[in-house]
């Protein structure tokens, strides 16, 4: 039954979900194409060495603020898009005429889209850093000996970062999946959670706050991306150790509270969704 | 045995001014098992309401209702591996195609009948690989009839099934669904529908429903037998029709005059005693007794 319902999911939405492992892929593969075709992108690894990997290798990290910012709304207009159109068509009703229970059907689903959300999401925060990586090992300026450990530091922060944002892409998913419940028009549905998590990311960023504090002063990073230009990206300096180890710290309660509010979002969706009549 | 078995059930919803207007009014009745139940009304009648709350897609309001033994306000999704239903809305998935419609339905019940399916499809001459957003309303319709016997089901319930097909089409599909349920098959059926032919053609016993009641209901021929016709041409006057037996309407044409009445024998005796030598009863038809009960409110 389950399978079923599985199989049925990817057939109705497989375009959205490809679409969004596409999009959160989509600065590693540009990234990528970018260093392959264009010369003056690979310029920031002119200085390249096994002692300047550290400068240079975190900046993957930045895939982490994408996937908690610019992709968290297109992760809320999947979870309404998952929902809404069945509820505006009423095929939902014809889900519901199986001899499977409303709640297992609805679970399956919410279960279904999390589950594309968490392996999208972590394999794009656990592949960039590897992609630039193996950049780096290409352009033969790096050694695998003499950079393992700063790659080792690295993957570690970007282990821990993978699953704060998961957490983070998670309760986006359930609360824009619960308003697609309460909001009547699933394009309607898909503004609202838009704007709720435009609302929420600036304003809740400061309790998930999982970036380590680095003075302002202390580095920068600047970007001139121009053809005549040389450099198009610029480092003040390399990422410490330290602060690369402060880089998406465990910090118990706000990690229970995504945990708490996705749980809490997904249960009250299944309930909502279960209630709706014909 | 009932196979449904409805108690002053109601479904109430919000007017649009404020207030609430029930499209369900108090409705009892019994379908006994392994009969063909026609609820027949006029369009708004309640009878898609009701079929809907029959199979848990609305709440009741008030009131309360058994299907095959559950109560339809704790509904166990297993019961749709026993139910057929066909809507007459629109809510199949329109991205699927036919073929992938049945497929999903068939993976949830053990007891589906392929041949059955295959058979069907055939003689409803039913397209499989066209998405279902591109079937014409007799396909869409034909593709529900598949959808709701292939697991052969104990209890059918039929929403208009006929409605907006064609005469050939609607003719085909309701020899289709009388081959479907032969009397031996134990299944129980409910037809709802504002053509009285069709469910004089199919039903065993009827409940004719009108502002969200069920004005009366019983077997098909009692139902007919409760009204009856009194013809007659000679002119009687109206303070003398007034008390005619058992009367319940009285419609003056231009040759014959006609009465209908609960007791035709009495009302024989009486015209004929009032000078109408020539009354006969003639016997209702489904149709004259439906107008009869549509009307009577209307008035």
């Amino acid at each position: 039954m389950i399978r079923a319902i599985i199989s049925k999911e990817w057939h109705q939405h497989r375009s959205r979900y490809l679409f969004y492992w596409i999009a959160v892929h989509a600065p590693m593969l540009i990234l990528c194409l970018v260093i392959a075709f264009s010369t003056g992108a690979r310029t920031p690894f002119a200085d390249l060495s096994d002692a300047l990997t550290m400068k240079y290798l975190p900046l993957s990290l930045i895939e982490t603020l994408l996937v908690t910012t610019i992709f968290l709304l297109l992760t809320a207009y999947l979870a309404v898009a998952t929902f809404g159109p069945e509820v505006d068509d009423r095929s939902l009703f014809f889900f519901y005429e199986q001899p499977v229970s409303r709640k297992l059907y609805l679970s399956t689903k919410l279960a279904y889209g999390a589950c594309h959300v968490v392996l999208a999401n972590s394999s794009a925060i656990l592949l960039m850093p590897v992609a630039v990586y193996m950049m780096m090992l290409i352009s033969g300026k790096v050694t695998s000996a003499g950079s393992a450990a700063a790659f080792g530091l690295v993957m570690a922060a970007a282990g821990r970062a993978a699953i704060w944002c998961t957490l983070i892409s998670l309760a986006g998913f359930s609360l824009s999946a619960l308003l697609s419940a309460l909001v009547p028009r699933w394009w309607l549905a898909a503004i609202c959670a838009i704007v709720l998590m435009l609302v929420l990311i600036p304003n809740v960023a400061e309790y998930v706050n999982y970036l380590p504090d680095i003075a302002g002063d202390s580095m920068s990073i600047g970007m001139n991306v121009s053809t005549n230009n040389t450099q198009w990206i610029t480092i003040s300096r390399p990422v410490t150790n330290a602060e690369l180890a402060a880089f998406a710290p465990w910090r118990v309660g706000p990690l229970f509270s995504l945990i708490l509010l996705s749980a809490a979002c997904a249960a009250s969706t299944a309930f909502l969704y279960s209630r709706k009549q014909l | 045995m009932n196979a449904i078995e409805v108690r002053q059930l109601t479904r109430a919803f919000a007017k649009k001014g404020g207030g609430q207007i029930s499209a369900v009014d108090a409705v009892s009745l019994d379908v006994a098992q392994g009969t063909v139940c026609g609820l027949l009304g006029p369009d708004g009648a309640g009878k898609s309401t009701l079929l809907k709350l029959l199979v848990g897609h609305l709440r009741p309001t008030s009131g309360s209702a058994t299907v095959l033994g559950q109560s339809v306000a704790h509904l166990d999704s297993a019961l749709w591996s026993r139910l057929g239903y066909v809507s007459q809305q629109h809510y199949l998935p329109a991205w699927m195609t036919a073929a992938e419609c049945l497929r999903y339905a068939r993976a949830f019940r053990p007891q589906w009948d392929e041949g059955k399916v295959r058979r069907l499809v055939e003689r409803l001459e039913l397209p499989l690989d066209v998405r279902i957003r591109n079937l014409t309303h007799g396909h869409y319709v034909r593709l529900q009839i598949v959808l709701a016997l292939a697991h052969n089901p104990e209890l059918i319930l039929l929403d208009e099934p006929t409605s907006g097909l064609d005469p050939g089409g609607r003719h085909e599909l309701l020899a289709m669904l009388i081959e479907e349920m032969a009397p031996d098959s134990g299944r129980t059926v409910v037809f709802s529908s504002h053509l009285v032919e069709d469910i004089e053609r199919m039903a065993d016993s009827v409940a004719i429903m009108d502002a969200g009641r069920v004005v009366t209901s019983g077997l098909l021929d009692t139902v007919k037998g409760s009204r009856s016709r009194v013809e007659f041409s000679s002119p009687i006057p109206e303070a003398d029709l007034s008390a005619l037996p058992g009367l319940i309407s009285f419609k003056r044409a231009t040759t014959v005059n006609v009465a209908v009445t609960s007791e035709p024998d009495h009302a024989l005796q009486y015209l004929r005693s009032h000078g109408a030598a020539d009354a006969s009863v003639v016997s209702a038809s489904l149709e004259q007794v439906f107008f009869d009960y549509v009307n009577r409110r209307q008035e």
